[in-house]
């Protein structure tokens, strides 16, 4: 069985040019991805510390005030701020992986950081359907 | 010599089948990332124009006071509506031609591509940093004023 010589040439390769692109693309990640830590460092202090005042204002704004739903709106914290988190991960790992795999040419890591970045879109994709829908609510509210 | 080396050193990763894959669903919840973006940008705008502003009172005083609140609303939503169109303008660009990159086999294409996921990232990098630099000027000023009242 010979071996196309022309395989490698209708293959998709990570070349020069690709290569210095997606070590920029990690660069601007990772800087994001610490910012975006440091930012929920931030805020678990803020909710740490005055999270019953937070958890009240909110309580009063938006739900009159109701005593029982304020677990509830704890909670819902709480779930945006682990999801903040782990889009701030995926983030972090895909520019460590995509990185590491260019410098020691491993192919098994680059794939690993692109999976991180697909969770990432696959996350935020649905943030923004989210988003989305509550707009559209808000527009058959005028 | 050595730089041909460093050049062909580049070759050994590729897009296989798995890395194919992974950009083609990133490619698509890019795309629909952006879409959405678009969409949501654009109702803001609208809610804003044309939304009411509620006020309890007819006073002159509170008409003044709606007034502005619409004027800044319209404002925000104006300016957040145009940073993220140009944002998502770019994460648009990137899912059409890695998209056309991954279906054509173009090299091009995808480095096109993936030069357009670059900006996108980096303009979210600039604001962060902006964001960063405001927030940490806004602590500064507070600190220096609590010292300030604290020597009085």
């Amino acid at each position: 069985m010979e071996e196309n010589p022309n395989q490698s040439l209708i293959d998709l390769t990570v070349d020069y040019d690709a290569a210095n692109i997606l070590g920029e693309i990690a660069r601007w990640t990772k800087f994001i991805a610490i910012t975006g830590i440091i930012a929920i460092c931030c805020l678990i202090l803020v909710l740490f510390f005055g999270g019953n005042g937070v958890v009240s204002r909110i309580a009063d704004r938006y739900l009159s005030g109701s005593e029982n739903l304020r677990g509830f709106i704890l909670f819902a914290i709480v779930i945006v701020v682990a999801l903040l988190g782990v889009i701030v991960f995926l983030l972090y790992r895909f520019s460590a992986l995509v990185k590491k795999g260019i410098d020691i040419q491993d192919q098994d890591l680059f794939n690993k950081g692109l999976h991180s970045l697909k969770i990432y879109f696959i996350i935020s994709g649905t943030l923004a359907l989210i988003t989305l829908i509550s707009n559209v609510s808000g527009l058959f509210k005028l | 010599m050595e730089n041909e080396n460093q050049l062909d050193s580049f070759f050994k990763i590729s897009f296989d089948a798995d890395a194919r894959e992974h950009l083609k669903t990133i490619v698509l919840w890019a795309r629909i990332c952006a879409i959405c973006a678009f969409i949501s940008y654009t109702i803001a705008l609208i809610v804003a124009i044309f939304g009411k502003t509620v006020s309890p009172t007819y006073s002159e005083q509170s008409y003044q006071v709606s007034s502005n609140l619409k004027t800044w609303t319209i404002a925000s939503a104006l300016i957040s509506g145009i940073i993220g169109f140009a944002i998502n303008y770019f994460l648009y660009r990137f899912t059409a031609e890695a998209k056309q990159g991954l279906d054509v086999v173009d090299q091009v294409k995808l480095n096109d591509g993936l030069i357009n996921l670059k900006t996108y990232f980096k303009i979210i990098g600039v604001l962060f940093l902006i964001v960063l630099i405001i927030v940490g000027l806004v602590l500064l000023f507070v600190i220096i004023g609590s010292l300030g009242r604290g020597t009085y």
